[in-house]
């Protein structure tokens, strides 16, 4: 069969993909292990009887062997048993899911900002190197990768909220009341997050699309007589777009962790500060599920970024 | 097209021939400007961090050195922070502590990922497989969450970040290195040294590392700007160097607290950090050039 | 139409590498070309030839100049057109077969495709009726099942084809002028006689004139009315293509000639090409005196003019009269 090696390609990449997974779980579990101070202490305070401390350690489970109560975290969570939270006395899986939600949106209005910037910024200072428009575009990118996204998003809340007080400071989602009012609200964090995404990503198109504009193929695209615009959208884009895309997946990968950082400055309640928030108040379950969320979205993205990377090309795809 | 290249005269960046030592003339020569002028600002940002604690005007922790968010001014360089301490000094302090973190944690990184790349690349078979595939697997892991998490139980300590960082960044060289191994054990030079029966050591250390020197130089430069703005958005987020050190992710979360109020307590340590992420971006392009590789895929 | 498909006079061209100093490559070269006439242009690689194809087809890259001389295609100045007024012509007036087939299409798009965009660009033809035509100039160039094949990806077809690919791309408005560059080489012995055969073929049905570039005196031999050698960015001689193999009368052109391997009779060593083309060292005078065999010092600083010897033929050989074998 031609599509056999294809098939078994990405067949090793979803078991990589899982055995990453299963490991980082571990990772997870042990670090979470490792916050300082016991959680049936900190559930109780500090003047509980060592009796009472006792009684929840057994009830909790935390007397067992640590490989044992992994094995049980793992079951419970791959059941979709997030447990409850230790602190808001809620269920876990709740408040995650509410979080991730918000999270969520803020991540694709970003990509969507982030995609037709890229590409436009890409194929312009292609398309007009070395002239003024490409020498401007190459400055910004220097510096849109020189600037840290937390800096970015606090000049952006210092100029646009504070000074000219077009878009509101902090990120609150929750006081929304329709979508105009959303996208408002979730503007100056998106744009951030676009903004780090943009220079990595244009940098990159400039470059493929160089090396593909000096190509034979291209040549004679324009040797037939077809209009620059054709010969750039039609046969130089299509064959930059297979890095792009893998650019694109490597920024989605950190918008992963952008997106803690970003959700910080702007006060946004994401899964990203409700990580931060649960760490420093030792929020057990709520850590290990959140942390294991990210993990697998990024692994994720990583995975269907090799899929696409592989099936965007032509002679993989024939199975040549 | 073909007859350009057959015609034009030598251009100025030949790719890195075999084992050419270049002397440091050759390179500044080959040098852009712009790799210069990043050389140039490196070196500032070296002397400030080492010889800066003896001149700064104010102690760095010193509360009330003058009113509180008081604007730049001939007495306060860049201004107080909400403390009335004295934002120029406490940047000009937390220089040595981001340079030692983010220069400390890359050449971890960079010494082992090397070491590794180098071995697997020279030995593949399955040594090289099962490294490469936990190399994978490492890679696979966020950044950011991970070292969070690590920093969280661990405690805030400038080794625990140097480590964890090193932790993460190693793989990554690792696969650079590898490729470029790779690129060059099969080349004629390193066959005559099998050939010649040298040692698997002796073929690592003189014929395969002078080759990898250039991939090596640049990753360990572009891996630095990278740690820079990694280990600031740890302290921002309050798992960098503990609270005394005046590192500046540190103090761009104070300062965001009354960025209402007063910019420059962002400012001043958001430039010193643009900064000198500028200086190390324009020289890896330089250096890149005068090794004749390309920069590499710019990951976050 | 009675203006020549391509008619080249005096042009010289320069090159320079970044912020570098100027560097000759063409030299004073005229040619002519007459409708449905084929002209094949030889000699040694880096010898000017690609070049004077890429000005031809009015390629204007950052680092060349064309300091003096006229390039006509059908009466048209190629160098005096604006850009926007070049890409018309292309494809339609003017069509290139490249050196390199396999990396001249483009990799994502089927091969009717690519083929049928150029009808499309010159409003010849749209859409599905776009796609039918180039199954036909596909059949035109020999391709077997061209519905088929129209529907495959470059890199599903074999070298040879995807030559025929290109050609049938290059001839799809029927152009006054189609330049060749090289089209045969990295192709197999078998597959190159197969693609001169077409090409004599498609010229006797078409007479479409063209501009053969090669260093292969063989293959310019099967399809060329007339051939011009140059060497080191000039002309060095020019001859009907049977006349010139018949009696050469430039040294350079015996020594190309003695070059190609023939069964009928021993390598002549006395007459074959000494050295390479070193063009950081080329004399004022005859630039083929370094290597010559039979120059005489004044040779390196007199400068040559192209001769005629004999009708159609010219040579640039101050000695060619003394060189002549004794008849």
């Amino acid at each position: 069969m031609r599509s056999a090696p294809l098939l078994r390609l990405l067949a090793t990449r979803v078991v990589l993909a899982a055995l990453s997974l299963l490991v980082v779980s571990v990772v997870i579990f042990w670090c979470v292990e490792m916050l300082p101070g016991d959680t049936a202490q900190r559930m109780l305070g500090r003047d509980a009887t060592p009796e009472a401390l006792a009684r929840l350690r057994a009830e909790l489970g935390l007397d067992r062997p640590a490989a044992e109560r992994y094995g049980l975290w793992l079951a419970a969570t791959l059941w979709g048993d997030l447990g409850q939270s230790m602190v808001a006395d809620r269920p876990v899986a709740d408040w995650v899911a509410g979080r991730a939600a918000n999270t969520l949106t803020l991540a694709g209005f970003a990509l969507a900002i982030y995609i037709p910037l890229a590409l436009a910024l890409g194929l312009l200072s292609a398309a007009f190197r070395g002239r003024p428009l490409d020498q401007a575009i190459s400055v910004a990118v220097l510096l849109g990768m020189c600037v840290p996204e937390f800096v970015t998003g606090l000049l952006l809340v210092s100029v646009f909220a504070i000074t000219l007080d077009l878009f509101p400071p902090l990120a609150l989602i929750d006081q929304a009341q329709d979508l105009g009012d959303l996208l408002h609200i979730l503007f100056l964090p998106a744009l951030t997050l676009a903004i780090a995404m943009t220079a990595y990503a244009v940098r990159m198109m400039r470059d493929n699309l160089i090396e593909v504009l000096e190509s034979p193929y291209v040549r004679l695209a324009t040797l037939k007589g077809l209009p620059r615009r054709q010969v750039l959208l039609r046969h130089a884009l299509p064959n930059a777009l297979g890095p792009a895309v893998n650019v694109t997946a490597l920024n989605i990968a950190w918008l992963i962790g952008g997106i803690v950082v970003v959700e910080t400055v702007f006060n946004f309640p994401g899964i990203g500060r409700l990580l931060i928030d649960a760490i420093s108040v030792k929020d057990v379950p709520v850590v290990q599920a959140v942390a294991l969320l990210l993990t697998a979205l990024y692994i994720l993205t990583n995975l269907l970024a090799d899929i696409v990377v592989i099936v965007l090309n032509p002679r993989l795809r024939a199975g040549a | 097209m073909a007859a350009a290249a057959e015609h034009a005269p030598p251009t100025a960046a030949p790719a890195a021939a075999p084992a050419r030592r270049r002397p440091m003339a050759e390179a500044w020569a080959l040098m852009p400007a712009s790799g210069r002028v990043g050389l140039a600002m490196l070196v500032v940002y070296a002397a400030v961090a080492l010889t800066g604690p003896w001149w700064a005007p104010f102690d760095p922790g010193k509360i009330a050195a003058g009113p509180p968010l008081s604007p730049p001014s001939a007495r306060h360089l860049a201004g107080t922070d909400a403390l009335g301490r004295d934002l120029f000094s406490r940047v000009v302090h937390g220089t040595g502590a981001v340079m030692w973190m983010s220069l400390s944690a890359t050449g971890l990184a960079v010494l082992a990922g090397s070491l590794v790349g180098l071995v697997t690349g020279y030995l593949r078979g399955w040594i090289d497989e099962i490294v490469m595939r936990l190399a994978d697997i490492m890679i696979s892991i966020p950044p950011l969450i991970i070292a969070v998490l690590v920093i969280g139980a661990f405690g805030n300590s400038q080794t625990v970040v140097i480590l964890i960082v090193a932790l993460l960044f190693a793989p990554r060289v690792a696969r650079v290195v590898r490729a470029a191994t790779l690129g060059i054990v099969t080349e004629d030079y390193v066959t005559a040294a099998v050939l010649r029966g040298e040692s698997a050591l002796g073929i690592a250390v003189r014929e395969l590392l002078p080759n990898v020197t250039g991939t090596v130089f640049v990753e360990f430069a572009i891996r630095s700007g990278f740690a820079i703005m990694f280990i600031g958005a740890l302290g921002f987020l309050g798992f960098g160097a503990p609270p005394p050190t005046p590192e500046w992710g540190v103090m761009i979360n104070e300062g965001r607290r009354t960025i209402s109020a007063a910019l420059w307590p962002v400012l001043a340590p958001a430039l010193a950090m643009a900064g000198l992420v500028l200086a190390i971006n324009l020289f890896t392009e330089g250096l890149a050039r005068v090794i004749g590789r390309s920069p590499g895929p710019a990951t976050h | 139409m009675t203006a020549p498909a391509l008619s080249i006079e005096g042009l010289s061209v320069d090159y320079r590498a970044i912020a570098g100093p100027w560097v000759n490559v063409v030299s004073r070269v005229s040619l002519t070309i007459g409708p449905g006439e084929i002209l094949g242009l030889a000699g040694e690689s880096g010898c000017g030839k690609s070049t004077i194809a890429s000005v031809v087809l009015g390629e204007r890259p950052a680092g060349r100049r064309v300091r003096e001389g006229r390039v006509r295609v059908a009466g048209t100045d190629i160098l005096q057109l604006a850009p926007r007024d070049l890409q018309p012509l292309r494809g339609r007036r003017l069509a290139l077969v490249p050196q390199n087939p396999s990396q001249s299409l483009s990799p994502g798009m089927r091969i009717g495709r690519q083929v049928a965009e150029v009808l499309e660009a010159h409003g010849a033809a749209r859409g599905a009726e776009a796609e039918r035509r180039a199954a036909g100039l596909l059949a035109e160039v020999g391709l077997p099942d061209p519905e088929r094949l129209a529907r495959r990806l470059p890199h599903q077809l074999s070298g040879g084809q995807q030559q025929r690919v290109v050609l049938a791309m290059a001839l799809a408005c029927r152009p006054a002028l189609v330049v060749l560059d090289e089209p045969t080489t990295g192709l197999d012995v078998t597959t190159q006689a197969r693609i001169l055969e077409l090409l004599a073929d498609l010229r006797a049905r078409h007479a479409v004139a063209m501009l053969y570039i090669s260093h292969d005196l063989a293959a310019l031999a099967q399809v060329c009315d007339r051939i011009a050698v140059m060497y080191a960015g000039e002309i060095a001689e020019t001859a009907p293509a049977a006349d010139l193999f018949a009696r050469p009368r430039h040294p350079y052109t015996r020594g190309l000639i003695a070059s190609v391997p023939r069964l009928d009779r021993p390598p002549d060593p006395a007459a074959a090409l000494r050295g390479v083309l070193r063009r950081e060292v080329l004399p004022t005078g005859c630039r083929f005196a370094p290597r010559c065999p039979a120059a005489e010092p004044v040779c390196a600083t007199e400068p040559q003019r192209l001769d005629a010897a004999a009708p159609g033929h010219a040579v640039a050989c101050r000695r060619w009269r003394a060189l002549e074998p004794a008849a």
